[in-house]
């Protein structure tokens, strides 16, 4: 592994799209340019100053529209462009593209786009048959395993494993919802309490409904990469490693602690000269409370096992020692699709830049945002900086 | 086609019957037809000795060619790595809610998902199960019941 590879790049320009609570979602195009046009005019630069696009892929159709094909429509004139098309991506990988771009001088101002559209079109059902063909065809889905079921088998063995209670699963619900609630854009209303959260209609065992990620019908989020820090606003991308283990969960190693999640969020803390004591918060890709638990431990935050016990006195909400998911995540904000770690990424910003409004994080100066690809298949971390 | 079929179903009543992995085959065709007749074969490197689920056209332990590779019967016995019941069924699946979705792991070592089937009533995590097939849909899945209890 190497150490600080060269100096940072900034995200200066960062936008999301709202869609809301079951409206149907703008076409595709239409949230894309949406994105592109506010992401650019947040980053107070013209839009002829962007000479890169990397455009991430949506769920059900990766080759909607290629990525010169949106750079067209946009009207970018020459421009870099690239795409990542690929299932089983932690989306947080878009943003490494073009601090790749970037660094290797192909682009300066690099604009970088996700939009998703699909639960419009498909509705709820629809939408749930899509994300369970994320499971293999031959080995797995002959067997009827939800998307909620792949974490369900990691939760039932950590309750095994380590005595992890229904509580603490349902704790983490509590704090995020929390969090959600102070965001404007929330899909979601009311708090939530333990036992609310364990009383709650099974899906899979041990995970009830509140324990799991919305589905939303869309949104979008676009941001501007640049070489140069532009103003204040500017947040450094400081560090950013990946790493996948596996895709089956019959492959995984392990159902509960994972080697390569370490890896790549040491990759990226060591890329940004940093220690996890110096990160003051975190957004963790939650599509069910079990994640984030594996996540603290994969990653050494606590040790195996403790997961449960870090999250039960608060020590994750605003105002904690590792306040995470201030938005809400997409257990409490919004699920839309491939960009729902990037709605992670403008949080991120938003913090970092002091402009977060009654979920700030005091002293924001450090932050860890993770993207995650099937089940904790493929993770990418981010590590991101107040410029 | 019918010749080599005879000769599988002839193998098929020894329980240590060996059969080579055919390098030009389809390996995921191959395990589905033995399930079709409700046998299940297990892939083994003669290289490195290890055993792989799922089927694949080299040994991923030690990436042994084909030629390295036999087809073999596991004896059976499966411990409960994991299991989440599926209350929501989705879907083919919609009309078996509530369901055991399982992760098991074969006594020769690989891991497969799976349904548990027949009485489930306390099952738990290290639980011993059994091999078995289920028909759905006109399809034979391999599935698993618990060791000493009928499905």
């Amino acid at each position: 592994m190497s150490a600080n590879q060269g100096p940072p790049v900034y995200i200066s320009g960062s936008a999301q799209e709202i869609v809301g609570r079951g409206r149907p979602a703008p076409a595709y195009l239409n949230l894309l340019a949406a994105a592109a046009a506010d992401a650019v005019a947040d980053a107070g630069l013209d839009r002829a100053a962007i000479d890169g696009l990397v455009l991430s892929s949506s769920i059900p159709q990766p080759f909607e529209r290629n990525p010169a094909e949106v750079a067209e429509y946009l009207g970018l004139g020459a421009a870099y462009t690239a795409m990542a098309p690929y299932g089983g991506r932690p989306a947080t990988d878009v943003l490494h593209l073009a601090r790749s771009a970037v660094r290797a001088g192909l682009a300066t101002n690099v604009l970088v786009l996700s939009a998703d559209t699909f639960a419009s079109t498909l509705g709820l059902e629809g939408a749930i048959d899509l994300y369970m063909k994320s499971f293999d065809a031959s080995y797995e889905r002959p067997f009827g395993p939800l998307i909620p079921t792949a974490f369900a088998l990691m939760a039932a063995r950590h309750v095994h494993d380590y005595g992890t209670s229904m509580e603490q699963l349902a704790r983490v619900a509590v704090s995020i919802r929390k969090h959600g609630l102070l965001n404007p854009h929330t899909e979601v209303s009311g708090e939530l309490t333990v036992r609310s959260v364990v009383d709650d209609v099974l899906v899979s065992t041990p995970l009830t409904r509140s324990m799991l990620a919305l589905i939303s019908t869309g949104g979008a989020q676009g941001f501007v990469v640049t070489r140069e820090r532009v103003d204040r606003r500017s947040v450094a991308l400081l560090g950013y490693g990946e790493a996948s283990a596996f895709m089956s969960l019959s492959q995984a190693p392990s159902l509960v602690h994972f080697a390569h999640i370490r890896r790549a969020a040491d990759l990226a803390l060591r890329q940004a000269g940093a220690e996890l004591t110096d990160v003051d918060f975190v957004q963790f890709y939650d599509p069910a409370t079990i994640v984030p638990l594996i996540l603290l431990e994969s990653i050494g935050f606590c040790g195996p096992g403790e997961g449960g016990a870090f999250v039960e006195d608060g020590a994750i909400e605003i105002g904690g020692r590792l306040p995470m998911n201030t938005h809400g995540g997409t257990l409490a904000f919004r699920h839309p699709g491939m960009g729902a770690a990037l709605d992670s990424v403008v949080e991120a910003v938003t913090q970092l830049r002091g402009e977060a409004g009654p979920r700030q994080v005091r002293d924001a100066g450090l932050g860890l945002v993770h993207g995650q690809g099937s089940w904790l298949a493929n993770n990418g971390f981010l590590i991101l900086g107040r410029s | 086609m019918n010749d080599s079929a005879d000769a599988v179903r002839a193998d098929a009543v020894r329980a240590d019957a060996v059969r080579k992995v055919d390098p030009s085959g389809d390996v995921e065709a191959t395990f589905w037809d033995g399930c079709s007749r409700r046998e299940f074969w297990l892939q083994h490197c003669t290289a490195c000795d290890a055993w792989q689920f799922y089927p694949r056209s080299l040994c991923s332990h030690c990436w042994a060619p084909t030629s390295e590779l036999e087809w073999r019967r596991p004896a059976g016995g499966a411990v409960l790595e994991s299991f989440s019941v599926v209350h929501r069924g989705s879907g083919p699946f919609a009309g078996y809610a509530p369901y055991v979705v399982a992760l098991v792991r074969f006594d020769e070592g690989p891991i497969m998902m799976s349904n548990v089937v027949g009485d489930v009533e306390g099952l738990a995590i290290g639980d011993r199960l059994e091999l078995d097939f289920a028909e759905r849909a006109g399809r034979v899945v391999p599935v698993f019941t618990r060791a000493g209890k009928l499905s």
